[in-house]
């Protein structure tokens, strides 16, 4: 979800074109844009990533197009954006990505994500990892997000380019390995594009998928996002919205009645 | 109220309504768990549920309606929808405070525009499971409850800074009723309903020029499930059907011609039989075919004659809502208080209001007109308060107005008209003693354009239904079917027209009405059906104005050639 709301949203081609949208990747072709040891695909022929299946996977796009793997940064150098059939500068074809919701016009929508990388450690050993780096930055503890429910993030350049995540189990891990991780509630992410980027410091080797309806101009198509557990030296967080209601004031029926 | 008062209370007062006929026969009586969870939590939050330093609920309400609902659609001999779902809608009210003044009718600012009371409507469970259904009415009251609190603290803050005037109460008192008619639904299979849409709208590919014509039905049934604190238990049938055929085309000038009809019963199965549909059906595709050569009308001001459900169209649109009692809610922001307003019949009670020959009445009980099921007519309203049949109008003269449980100046008290979210007519009916065979009427009106030197005038036959039409600017009803009519009595089929705005005093002028009456039917909500019957009538004077619709070049290229 961190990479679909904070990438994937940033390179479809269709928001390179409006002069309102931020375009935070337009400018950015052939530099590099991710830490070198990252690369993303974009790949609607997969169907599984070990036993699961993605459900981003399609054999056509919405226009007609046969779906292609596009690898989108390789090793951390942008290369190209997702396309639908209305060219941007410097790419006039489509490669497959035109997609949306019956009733909808296609625009260019992400696939099934791929995150790959070539600095991948045990996931125990990022735990290592991140309490080091508790101890450098002289933090008592950090945070560990296991689940996420969803995400949204704006592009557009009349709003702050910002993105949030919603997480729904997180633990706190304290820097004195003796202290058992504890689970905590009530924290969302959040932050801006580039700087998250430049945080990643390294990955685990355990591959996890996220499948989900992403929302936009097109409609709800379904999508995948991949990848091993990443490990980031700074990230904000603030607190979930909270509803103000009270709690029941009878205690739930019981009695079953006869 | 507590426990003991609200059995009290019932016991006393209880009578029992019986005999109106159910969808089909009713099989024995039995309790349904629905009923049983509905009882058993509105009693424990009755008795239980407080909040410290906040009044109590003094009335709360549930109500679980199960429906099974139809749909099915069909263009120019194609199927386009046929669905049928089944559903279970939950309703919870709960009011704090008391009769005279209390949590209801009152839109406070951060709820403007979201309906002016503590109630909620959501989705209930289809099986007839006890404990999941007490469950969700447990929250649900809870909410409802909570909401109620907070709407009347605001409510109780807004007034202590207002000036009483007129001080109405916001709720009457009723003694409670049971009333149990429930009834088996068979549901209907939509695949023959879609068939006879697809049969109907067939019609319209007969004539040429038609650019579209569709044949759209629905059917809702099924129970109403109701209960309050008050006592008042209810089991009654849900049955709303409608049908509407309508056809377009496109004059030379671009303005679109187009016609419709609209039908609603209880039950499709109460629907005219399909030979009549069909030849309806080829009627309007001849008229609408026919209507693309036919000239623009005139703005006109002077005596208009409408006919059959022409002049039910406008009685219902123009008349009967002039009879409901309805008070709009209060609040917060007076800037931002939901339009509306009184009646302006309001203050006319006892003054005369249509022509002396006339009376009117409001007759929920008519349950057949001429030979033809009545589907406004109902045995109890939405508040669970019998029906009454209300005399309205004697010799031109206002009686009194429809009402609900929302009490209005010198109007106390329900008379059983409290549906679809306000006072409304069941069936209204209206007649003069003066009236005269159909036949006779348009020479009484050819004699009316001599007498006023007027070198013509319009005979309207059909007028479309609000939301029937779109596009076509600020106005009156919009006219479907007119003819343009010379003194000789020469007729000459016109379109682009529709009414101007009809005052209130409009019914004071009407001139002439026919013996025969036409019975009308239209929809107040998905569930809800509301009649006319009235005569064909001459008013003295109405207003007839062009449509302003922005009209749309014809297609570039003719229509594919049909198969």
């Amino acid at each position: 979800v961190f990479f679909h709301e904070i990438f994937g949203h940033r390179v479809e081609a269709s928001r390179q074109r409006n002069s309102d949208d931020s375009q935070t990747f337009s400018g950015k072709l052939n530099q590099p844009v991710l830490p070198s040891f990252l690369s993303v695909v974009f790949d609607p022929t997969l169907q599984k990533i070990g036993n699961i299946e993605l459900m981003g996977h399609y054999a056509f796009d919405d226009e007609g197009m046969k779906a292609r793997r596009v690898t989108v940064v390789e090793k951390g150098t942008l290369k190209t954006f997702l396309m639908d059939r209305a060219p941007v500068h410097g790419f006039d074809r489509s490669n497959g990505h035109g997609r949306a919701e019956p009733g909808y016009l296609p625009v260019s929508r992400q696939s099934n994500l791929v995150v790959e990388s070539s600095k991948t450690v045990s996931n125990d050993r990022l735990m290592d990892l991140l309490r080091d780096e508790m101890r450098k930055q002289h933090k008592p503890f950090g945070l560990l997000f296991d689940n996420i429910e969803g995400g949204f993030t704006t592009t557009s350049r009349g709003s702050a380019n910002a993105f949030n995540v919603l997480p729904n189990v997180v633990y706190k891990v304290y820097a004195d390995e003796s202290r058992a991780p504890e689970l905590v509630r009530g924290v969302d992410l959040i932050g801006t594009p580039l700087t998250a980027f430049a945080k990643i410091m390294a990955t685990g080797d355990k591959v996890e998928v996220f499948n989900g309806v992403c929302g936009a101009e097109s409609g709800g198509v379904p999508v995948s996002a991949s990848s091993p557990p990443l490990l980031v030296s700074e990230v904000e967080v603030q607190k979930k919205a909270q509803s103000q209601e009270t709690p029941p004031i009878l205690p739930a029926p019981t009695q079953t009645r006869k | 109220m507590s426990n003991r008062a609200l059995t009290a209370a019932a016991a006393a007062a209880f009578f029992l309504i019986a005999g109106w006929p159910a969808l089909s026969s009713a099989p024995a009586a039995q309790q349904s768990p629905l009923i049983g969870a509905m009882q058993d939590e509105l009693k424990r939050s009755m008795a239980e549920m407080r909040v410290k330093g906040e009044p109590p609920p003094y009335y709360i309400e549930y109500e679980i309606d199960d429906t099974w609902s139809l749909r099915a659609s069909a263009r120019l001999g194609a199927v386009v929808e046929d669905l049928m779902s089944r559903g279970r809608s939950l309703r919870v009210q709960v009011r704090v405070g008391d009769y005279s003044f209390d949590s209801s009718r009152f839109v406070t600012m951060d709820r403007a525009g979201s309906g002016p009371s503590a109630d909620a409507t959501m989705s209930a469970p289809l099986d007839d499971n006890y404990d999941v259904i007490r469950r969700q009415l447990w929250l649900a009251t809870d909410a409802a409850y909570k909401r109620a609190i907070s709407i009347y603290a605001k409510k109780k803050a807004a007034f202590q800074n207002r000036s009483a005037t007129d001080v109405l109460p916001d709720f009457s008192r009723e003694p409670p009723v049971e009333t149990d008619l429930p009834a088996a639904v068979a549901p209907l299979k939509s695949s023959e309903w879609a068939a006879r849409a697809r049969q109907i709208s067939a019609a319209f590919t007969s004539e040429s020029g038609i650019e579209t014509g569709d044949a759209f039905l629905t059917d809702v049934r099924g129970t109403s499930y109701y209960l309050n604190s008050e006592g008042f238990k209810a089991v009654t049938p849900i049955a709303m059907a409608f049908m509407r055929v309508s056809a377009e085309a496109q004059a030379p000038d671009g303005m679109t011609v187009r016609d419709l009809f609209t039908i609603v019963e209880n039950r499709l199965e109460d629907l005219p039989p399909m030979s009549d549909l069909l030849s309806r059906a080829r009627r309007l595709a001849a008229r609408v075919s026919e209507g693309r050569a036919a000239p623009i009308g005139e703005d006109f001001t002077g005596p208009i004659l409408l006919e059959g459900t022409a002049s039910a169209e406008v009685i219902r649109q123009a008349l009967v809502p002039l009879m409901l009692a309805r008070r709009p809610p209060d609040a917060e922001n007076p800037r931002f208080a939901p339009g509306g307003q009184s009646t302006p019949f309001l203050t006319r009670i006892g003054l005369r209001v249509l022509s002396e020959s006339f009376s009117a009445s409001d007759t929920p009980s008519l349950k057949a007109f001429d030979g033809r099921p009545v589907a406004g007519a109902y045995a109890i309203d939405d508040e669970a308060v019998p029906a009454k049949d209300v005399r309205l109008v004697e010799k031109g003269r206002l009686l009194t107005l429809l009402t609900s449980r929302t009490p209005q100046k010198n109007l106390p008290r329900s008379n059983g008209h409290g549906r679809a979210g306000g006072a409304q007519a069941g069936v209204f009916q209206m007649q003069s003693l003066l009236a005269i065979p159909a036949s006779e009427l348009k020479a009484k009106y050819l004699e009316l354009l001599k007498v006023q030197e007027k070198p013509f005038g319009y005979i309207v036959r059909a007028v479309a239904g609000p939301g029937d039409v779109q596009g076509t600017g600020p106005g009156g009803p919009v006219i479907l079917e007119a003819v343009k009519v010379t003194p000789d009595g020469k007729e000459e089929p016109v379109r682009g027209l529709r009414l101007g705005g009809i005052p209130s005093t409009a019914f004071r002028d009407i001139l002439e009405a026919s013996k025969e009456r036409t019975l009308f039917s239209y929809r107040l909500n998905f569930a809800t059906a509301a009649s006319v019957v009235v005569p064909n009538l001459i008013f003295e004077e109405l207003d007839i104005q062009r449509t302003r619709e922005i009209g749309q070049k014809p297609p570039v290229v003719p229509p594919p050639a049909l198969n």
